[in-house]
């Protein structure tokens, strides 16, 4: 094996005269395959369980805050949409003189543009910089400003209380490595 | 459709192009956002811009097939940063999808720091050896 050109770029090929098939997918199975479709599952699967557990542990609250916990399914699926059509142009190669242009511009726009559908990603599951606790701030100022300490309820301070864990458990926990907290 | 092998071959570099023009600016704004967090900086977002950095240095194989010959040694540089950065790339994702699963099991034994350690070591390891191989 060396790199050598290929029908887009250089890439990895055969140094045999006449490679049969097999060897040209053995080589494409090592160098892009089971990498990648290893990855996509393991992401899959991590990201269901992940998912799981997540909801089953505070849905009210993620709801409440606005969290999408199935955006983290675009990662894989960014990986999936970005190299699965050179995938398919590699393997139809094999078979085929000439695969159609739609799928080598196809191939080359997604493969080459892999940082740019990171960025849109990364950028997507970025929280956008919310009015949402400036309100409550208000509120809670506006509220302190017309009723004493005392007027609030033992309900409500439970209430409050326990969104405050739900919060903190969220954030020592999950959330910490969820994209959303990220950025 | 069918176009002349001359007018393919324009196609795809002005793909390549515009692909290479997107990405490099998608990732280096990655990779300033990244390192723009204040820190101490999550495993998580160390994971981002490892994928970040990984992406950005995936843009120079795609300017190297612009202007190379295809042939001798820049063929296998290109070859080379190609294998190694998406690789790098789909090893990163994957490790940032264990790293969510892990945590959300609130496992008290999973150490985030440790687990990017190795994530990077066996990412780094398996991508060079596929790349060299």
């Amino acid at each position: 094996m060396s790199y050598q050109r290929q029908a887009l770029f250089c890439w990895v090929g055969s140094t045999l005269s006449s490679p049969t098939v097999v060897h040209k997918i053995a080589i494409l199975a090592v160098f892009e395959g089971i990498p990648l479709i290893a990855g996509l599952l393991i992401s899959l699967v991590g990201y269901v369980i992940a998912i799981r557990n997540i909801t089953g542990f505070a849905q009210m609250y993620l709801a409440g805050v606005g969290i999408q916990i199935y955006k983290l399914l675009w990662y894989p699926l960014v990986l999936a949409i970005i190299f699965l059509p050179s995938l398919v142009n590699n393997v139809l190669g094999f078979f085929v003189k000439d695969t159609p242009i739609q799928l080598k511009v196809l191939h080359l726009i997604l493969t080459h543009s892999i940082g740019f559908a990171n960025a849109l990603v990364y950028g997507l599951q970025r929280p956008k910089p919310s009015a949402k606790p400036k309100q409550e701030c208000e509120i809670s100022m506006a509220e302190a400003r017309s009723r004493s300490h005392s007027d609030i309820s033992d309900e409500e301070h439970t209430g409050r209380r326990n969104n405050s864990i739900t919060e903190d458990l969220i954030r020592a926990g999950t959330l910490t490595s969820a994209p959303n907290d990220l950025l | 459709m069918s176009v002349s092998a001359e007018s393919e071959e324009k196609i795809l570099y002005w793909c390549n192009v515009v692909a290479t023009l997107l990405s490099f600016l998608g990732s280096l704004w990655m990779t300033i956002l990244c390192l723009k967090t204040p820190s101490p900086k999550s495993v998580a977002l160390k994971l981002i811009l490892a994928i970040a950095l990984s992406d950005l240095v995936y843009t120079i194989p795609n300017v190297i097939s612009m202007y190379g010959d295809g042939n001798g040694l820049m063929c296998n540089i290109e070859g080379f940063l190609r294998e190694l950065t998406a690789m790098l790339t789909i090893f990163f994702s994957t490790a940032t999808a264990i790293l969510c699963y892990k945590d959300s099991a609130f496992n008290a034994k999973f150490v985030q720091e440790v687990f990017y350690k190795k994530a990077v070591k066996i990412s780094l390891f398996l991508a060079l050896l596929l790349a060299v191989m």
